[in-house]
C-alpha cells in the first residue's frame, strides 16, 4: 500500500504540472461596429407642404416655397445620442450625384425646421437633411423643390375683337401669383398718362376684355402679377392704342398665278383690316356663278393656293374674289375685293393625279411626294390635313423618272389611303390607309 | 532503504518549499533547501523547536544581504529581532522583528534669480532667493524700474518604511498552534514644489505696472503596504511524522501616484488708466494614479517525516511535502488626468469697442482604465534535508509554483475642451464664441497573466575542521519560469473627434472627425531557465555566537582591503 503510495504520487505532480503549463490561447476579440440609426430616426422631410410629387403648387401658395427661400421641416430626433442636423443643399437637377454644399448647422434637438433665403427664382434644388449622433454616425433624407418663376407679364398684345370691343392679352411669367392687376392709363392734356381704372384677375390668367372702354382716348395698359408671399412684379406696359386705329376695310389687289408644274392657282392680296377674323375666297369657272370654295380662320392671311382642281379643264377662266369677315358678336363682312381670273393652261412634262384621303385622325398624317430625278421633295413642305376624310387632289407634271408618295402617322397606325394614275387613269400606284405604320412610301414610276 | 531514499529524493526533486521572506546567510548560501534558526523563529510552528534566545540586530545583515561591515555600506535601516520562550507563560514561544526606515533627503536646486531664464543660485533642499534691483531702462543714469522677485524653490526625497513581525507559537501538549502577524509598509515620495512672485514698480510713475505670481507642486509617491496574518497548526506526532495545516491571510495596497499642479497668473497696469486691466491666469493639475488593493486567502498543509533527530532542528535528517492554494480578488486602478484652465482678461479702460474681451480654456483629458482582478494559484513543494554523515549535510527539493491574475477593466478615453470667447459689450454677436472639443472612447480590457514555476534548489554543508566550528556551504537553485501574458482591448464605443463652434449670433458649426478605432489582442510566451550558484562560511567562535558569510569572493578586489571591505557578514546571538 505505502509502495503504491509512493508511485502514485509522482504521476500526480506531473498531472497538476501539466495543467498549470497549459498553453494559454489568446483573448478573443472582434470587429466593433458603429451603430448606424434605423430608418426610424430619419429626419423625415414633411414634403406634403411643399410638392405633391411632381407639382410645387403646394409651397407656392402656402408660403414654404418663394422666389428667394424655401422653409423645411423635418421629423425631430429623439435619439439620445443627438449631436446635430447638417442640411446641405445642391442647384439645379441632376442625372448623377448631386454635388451637395454644407449650409448650416444646428444643434438644437427640438428646432426642426429651416429657411434658406438666398435662392432665386425658376432653380431647381435638392435639400438634404442629416442627423448627425455622437459615434459620427448619420440618417439623411432628400427632397427636391423648384422655386417659382417670377417675372413681369410679357408680350402684351391689344386685339381688337370690333370696332368698340378689344382684347389685352399676355404672356404668364409667374408660377405663383394669385392674380394680375391691369391699369387701364389714359393720356392726359399734359401728354402724361395718366391711371383711370384698373381690374384684378385670377391666377393663371392670361387675357382681358374690355367692351365698354370710351373710344376717343389714347390709352396704355399697364399689368404686374401679384401673390400672396412674394413683391409684386414689375410693371410691364403696353404700346399706346387708339380705337381709331381699328378697321375693317376689303382686302385689295387680289392676284392669281397658276402653280408650276399643276394646275393650281395661287391667290395673292392686300389685308386693309385689323379686326377680322378670318377670310372667305369664293371663285367661278368660266361663266357660273361665284361659290364660296373655303373659309379661312386666321387673320392677317394674305395668300392661299386653291388646289381643289378636279374641276377644271385646260382652258377654263376661273375667277376668284376674297373678303373678310369678324364672327366675335354677329358674323360681319367687309365688301369683296376685286375679282381676278386666270386661264388654265397645260401643265408641262407627264401629267399625273394624286389623291390621297385622311382618315377620321387628320392631326396625325402628313404627306409629300419624293422626286427621285431631283433627291428631293415636289412640295417644299409637307402637306397636311384640317379636317376628317378630307381628300386631297394634286394634278402636277413630272418628268420622266422614279418617284414615291411618302406617307407618315404620328400615332403609328397609318392613316392616309391613296392613288396615283397618269392622263389616261392608269392607276400608277394605289394604297390603303392600314398598308404602313408610321412611315410609308409607295413608289410609282413615270414613262418607265 | 537505500531505494527508499532514492524514491524519496526523486520524488522530492519535484517538491520544496520556498517562503518569500527574511532568510539566513545559512540559508541563501545553501540554496535555500536548508533552514537555519533564522528561518525557523518566524514561522509559528517551527520557532517551538529553536531552543534558547536569538537576537538579530543590523550586524545580522538581514535587509538586503548585501551590507558591508568593513566598508560602512548599509541599507541605512534599523533592525531588531528576539526570539525566546516565554518566561511568563509555559508552553508559549515568542519571537518579533522590527526593521524601520526614515529619511528625507534634500535634493539640488536651482533658482532663476532674475526670471532670465537659466538658473544662476543653486543649492539643496529649499532655497530661498529674495531678488530686487534698480534699473535704468531708458538709458538716461536715471533709475526708472525696481524689480523685485521672491523666489522659493524646494527638492526632496523622502522614504519611510517599517516592517514588523510577531511570532507566537502555543504547545498544547498534544498539538501545536502558531499564529504570525505581518505589517509592512513602504512610502517614498520625490517633491518638488515653487513658490515666486514678481513685481515692476515704475518710479516715475509711483506704480506697479507688473505683477506676476507662480506656484508649482509636483510629487511622485509609492506607497505600497501589507498586512498578513498566518495561523498554523501542528497534529500531533504519530510515528516520527508531523502533520500541519496553514491558513494566511493577506491585503495587500500598492499605489504609485503622480500628482503636477501649477498655477501662474500675469497681471498688466497702466498708471494712466485707471479702469485698465490686463491679465492671465493659467493652472494646470496632472494626476496619474495606478493602484492595485487585493485580498489573498492562502490554504496550506504539509507532512514531515524525521528520519534523524538532530541536537537542533534546523539540522535534523527529514523529508517534507506541502502543498497550498491561493485565491484573491481586487481592485485595479490606472487613470490619468490633464486639466488645463486658463483665463486671459482685457480692458483698456477707455470704452474703444471690440477690444475688451474675456477668454477662458479648459482643457481636460482623461484616460481611465478601472476594473477588478482575480488570482489564482498553487504550490507543491517537496524537500530533503539529508546528513550524509557526521560532517556533510546534503539538502534537495523542488517546487512547482501556479499563479493567474485575471484582470478585467473599463477602459474609457475622453476629452473635453472648451475655449470661450467674449467681447465685453452688450451684444452677443458672431464675434463672441464658445468652441468645444471632445472625444471619447470605451473598451473592455482583459489582462490575463499565467505563470508556472519550478525551482530545484541542492545545498551540502561540510563541516571542513574537527572542532566543528567552520562550515563551508554550497548551494544552486535551477530555476524555470514560463510566462504567458494576454492583454486585450475590445472596443465597445467610439465616438470621434468634434468640434463645435457656437457664435454668439446663434450659428453653428459642427466638425466631425473621421471615427478610427481598433480593438487589439496580444499574447506573448515567455520561457526562462536560470542557474544561479552560492556559497558561504560559517563559524560558531562560541556557543553563543554565530558568524556566518556569503559570496565572499563576489566582488572584485585588488588589495586585501577591497577583499575585507567587500565581505558580507552576519552575527547571530544565542542565549
Amino acid at each position: 500500500m505505502k509502495k503504491r503510495l509512493m508511485n502514485g504520487i509522482p504521476i500526480l505532480v506531473l498531472l497538476i504540472l501539466l495543467a498549470g503549463c497549459a498553453n494559454k490561447d489568446p483573448i478573443g476579440i472582434e470587429q466593433f461596429q458603429l451603430a448606424f440609426p434605423d430608418s426610424s430616426s430619419s429626419p423625415a422631410i414633411n414634403s406634403s407642404v411643399l410638392t405633391d410629387g411632381i407639382d410645387f403648387s403646394i409651397g407656392y401658395y402656402n408660403g414654404n416655397i418663394r422666389t428667394d427661400r424655401i422653409s423645411l421641416e423635418w421629423q425631430a430626433s429623439t435619439d439620445e445620442e443627438f449631436l446635430c442636423y447638417k442640411i446641405f443643399k445642391a442647384i439645379g437637377q441632376y442625372e448623377d450625384e448631386p454635388t451637395f454644399e454644407h449650409i448650416e448647422t444646428l444643434n438644437d434637438q427640438g428646432n426642426t425646421t429651416f429657411i434658406d433665403s438666398t435662392l432665386v427664382q425658376d432653380q431647381y434644388y435638392i435639400y438634404k437633411i442629416a442627423t448627425i449622433f455622437n459615434n459620427g454616425t448619420h440618417i439623411t433624407d432628400d427632397i427636391e423643390i423648384k422655386t417659382p418663376k417670377w417675372q413681369a407679364p410679357g408680350n402684351i398684345t391689344i386685339n381688337g375683337l370690333s370696332t368698340t370691343i378689344i382684347e389685352l392679352a399676355w404672356e404668364d411669367n409667374t408660377e405663383s401669383e394669385t392674380g394680375f392687376m391691369i391699369y387701364v392709363d389714359t393720356l392726359s392734356t399734359v401728354r402724361q398718362f395718366v391711371t383711370i381704372d384698373s381690374f384684378t384677375t385670377g391666377q393663371d390668367v392670361t387675357s382681358w376684355l374690355f367692351d365698354d372702354l370710351p373710344t376717343t382716348p389714347v390709352y396704355r395698359f399697364s399689368i404686374k402679377a401679384m401673390g400672396d408671399w412674394e413683391e409684386e412684379t414689375q410693371v410691364s406696359e403696353s404700346i399706346p392704342f387708339v380705337f381709331s386705329d381699328l378697321v375693317f376695310d376689303p382686302p385689295d389687289d387680289l392676284t392669281l398665278n397658276q402653280e408650276s408644274g399643276t394646275i393650281a392657282v395661287i391667290l395673292n392680296w392686300d389685308d386693309n383690316s385689323n379686326l377680322e377674323t378670318g377670310f372667305e375666297i369664293e371663285r367661278k369657272i368660266n361663266s357660273a356663278d361665284f361659290e364660296l370654295i373655303v373659309t379661312i380662320p386666321m387673320y392677317n392671311t394674305i395668300e392661299y393656293t386653291d388646289y381643289d382642281t378636279t374641276s377644271f379643264e385646260y382652258g377654263d377662266t376661273i375667277t376668284y374674289r376674297v373678303r373678310a369677315y369678324n364672327d366675335y358678336q354677329a358674323i360681319e363682312y367687309t365688301d369683296y375685293s376685286n375679282e381676278e381670273s386666270i386661264i388654265i393652261v397645260e401643265p408641262s412634262g407627264n401629267i399625273i393625279t394624286i389623291s390621297v384621303t385622311v382618315d377620321s385622325y387628320p392631326g396625325e398624317a402628313s404627306w409629300n411626294l419624293y422626286c427621285y430625278p431631283t433627291s428631293s421633295y415636289y412640295f417644299p413642305t409637307d402637306q397636311t390635313f384640317s379636317y376628317s376624310y378630307e381628300n386631297q387632289v394634286f394634278t402636277i407634271g413630272l418628268d420622266d423618272g422614279h418617284y414615291a408618295v411618302h406617307c407618315w402617322d404620328t400615332f403609328g397606325d397609318g392613316g392616309i389611303e391613296g392613288i396615283v394614275t397618269d392622263a389616261e387613269s392608269n392607276i400608277l400606284v394605289e394604297w390603303d390607309d392600314n398598308d404602313y405604320n408610321y412611315n410609308g412610301q409607295f413608289h410609282f414610276w413615270v414613262n418607265q | 532503504m537505500k531505494k527508499i531514499i532514492i524514491i524519496s529524493a526523486l520524488t522530492l526533486l519535484l517538491f520544496s518549499i520556498a517562503n518569500a521572506q527574511m532568510q539566513s546567510f545559512r540559508s541563501i548560501a545553501l540554496g535555500t533547501i536548508i533552514d537555519d534558526d533564522l528561518d525557523l523563529v518566524y514561522d509559528p510552528i517551527e520557532l517551538k523547536f529553536v531552543e534558547g534566545s536569538r537576537l538579530y540586530t543590523n550586524l545580522s545583515n538581514l535587509t538586503s544581504s548585501n551590507e558591508n561591515v568593513f566598508d560602512n555600506v548599509t541599507d541605512d535601516t534599523y533592525l531588531i529581532g528576539f526570539s525566546t520562550q516565554n518566561p511568563f507563560i509555559n508552553n508559549l514561544w515568542n519571537s518579533i522583528l522590527i526593521r524601520f526606515e526614515n529619511s528625507l533627503t534634500p535634493l539640488s536646486v536651482g533658482i532663476d534669480s532674475d526670471l532670465n531664464g537659466s538658473n544662476d543660485i543653486w543649492g539643496e533642499g529649499t532655497l530661498i532667493d529674495e531678488y530686487t534691483s534698480y534699473l535704468d531702462t531708458s538709458g538716461n543714469d536715471i533709475y526708472d524700474t525696481i524689480r523685485k522677485i521672491s523666489q522659493e524653490r524646494g527638492n526632496f526625497y523622502e522614504n519611510n518604511s517599517l516592517d514588523f513581525v510577531l511570532n507566537n507559537t502555543y504547545d498544547l501538549g498534544s498539538m501545536v498552534l502558531g499564529a504570525r502577524l505581518k505589517l509592512s509598509q513602504d512610502y517614498s515620495d520625490y517633491s518638488e514644489d515653487y513658490l515666486m512672485n514678481y513685481t515692476r514698480f515704475r518710479i516715475d510713475d509711483n506704480y506697479d505696472d507688473l505683477i506676476e505670481t507662480g506656484f508649482e507642486d509636483y510629487n511622485n509617491i509609492h506607497d505600497n503596504s501589507m498586512f498578513d496574518i498566518l495561523t498554523s497548526i501542528l497534529f500531533p506526532d504519530v510515528n516520527s511524522y508531523e502533520v500541519r495545516g496553514d491558513i494566511n491571510f493577506l491585503s495587500m495596497n500598492h499605489s504609485t501616484e503622480f500628482r503636477y499642479n501649477e498655477k501662474g497668473t500675469t497681471n498688466n497696469f497702466d498708471p494712466e488708466i485707471t479702469d485698465y486691466e490686463d491679465s492671465y491666469v493659467e493652472e494646470e493639475d496632472v494626476q496619474n494614479l495606478n493602484e492595485i488593493k487585493e485580498n489573498r486567502f492562502v490554504l496550506g498543509g504539509s507532512l514531515r517525516k524525521t528520519f534523524n533527530k538532530a541536537a537542533e532542528r534546523k539540522n535534523d535528517g527529514y523529508w517534507k511535502l506541502g502543498a497550498a492554494i491561493n485565491f484573491g480578488s481586487g481592485d485595479y486602478t490606472n487613470s490619468e488626468e490633464e486639466t488645463l484652465t486658463s483665463t486671459e482678461t482685457f480692458f483698456d479702460g477707455l470704452d474703444i469697442l471690440l477690444v475688451d474681451y474675456v477668454e477662458t480654456f479648459t482643457e481636460i483629458e482623461k484616460i481611465t482604465d478601472d476594473g477588478t482582478q482575480k488570482t489564482f494559484g498553487y504550490r507543491i513543494s517537496g524537500k530533503l534535508n539529508y546528513p550524509l554523515d557526521e560532517k556533510i549535510y546534503f539538502g534537495i527539493g523542488g517546487t512547482l509554483y501556479y499563479d493567474q491574475l485575471i484582470r478585467e477593466t473599463d477602459y474609457e478615453e475622453s476629452i473635453a475642451n472648451i475655449e470661450d470667447f467674449e467681447l465685453v459689450d452688450d451684444d452677443s454677436t458672431a464675434a463672441d464664441y464658445v468652441i468645444t472639443e471632445t472625444y471619447g472612447l470605451s473598451a473592455d480590457r482583459t489582462y490575463e497573466r499565467f505563470q508556472t514555476t519550478l525551482i530545484f534548489p541542492v545545498g551540502i554543508e561540510y563541516q571542513f575542521t574537527n572542532n566543528g566550528k567552520w562550515d563551508a556551504r554550497f548551494g544552486t537553485i535551477f530555476t524555470n519560469v514560463y510566462t504567458t501574458d494576454n492583454d486585450a482591448k475590445q472596443i465597445t464605443d467610439s465616438k470621434p473627434y468634434v468640434t463645435e463652434i457656437a457664435y454668439g449670433d446663434g450659428e453653428v458649426e459642427i466638425d466631425t472627425e473621421n471615427n478610427i478605432y481598433e480593438s487589439t489582442s496580444e499574447h506573448s510566451k515567455t520561457t526562462t531557465s536560470t542557474t544561479d550558484f552560492y556559497y558561504g562560511l560559517g563559524f560558531k567562535p562560541t556557543d553563543k555566537m554565530q558568524i556566518d558569510l556569503l559570496g565572499f569572493f563576489d566582488v572584485d578586489f585588488a588589495t586585501l582591503q577591497d577583499f575585507i571591505q567587500g565581505l558580507r557578514l552576519s552575527f547571530t546571538l544565542k542565549f
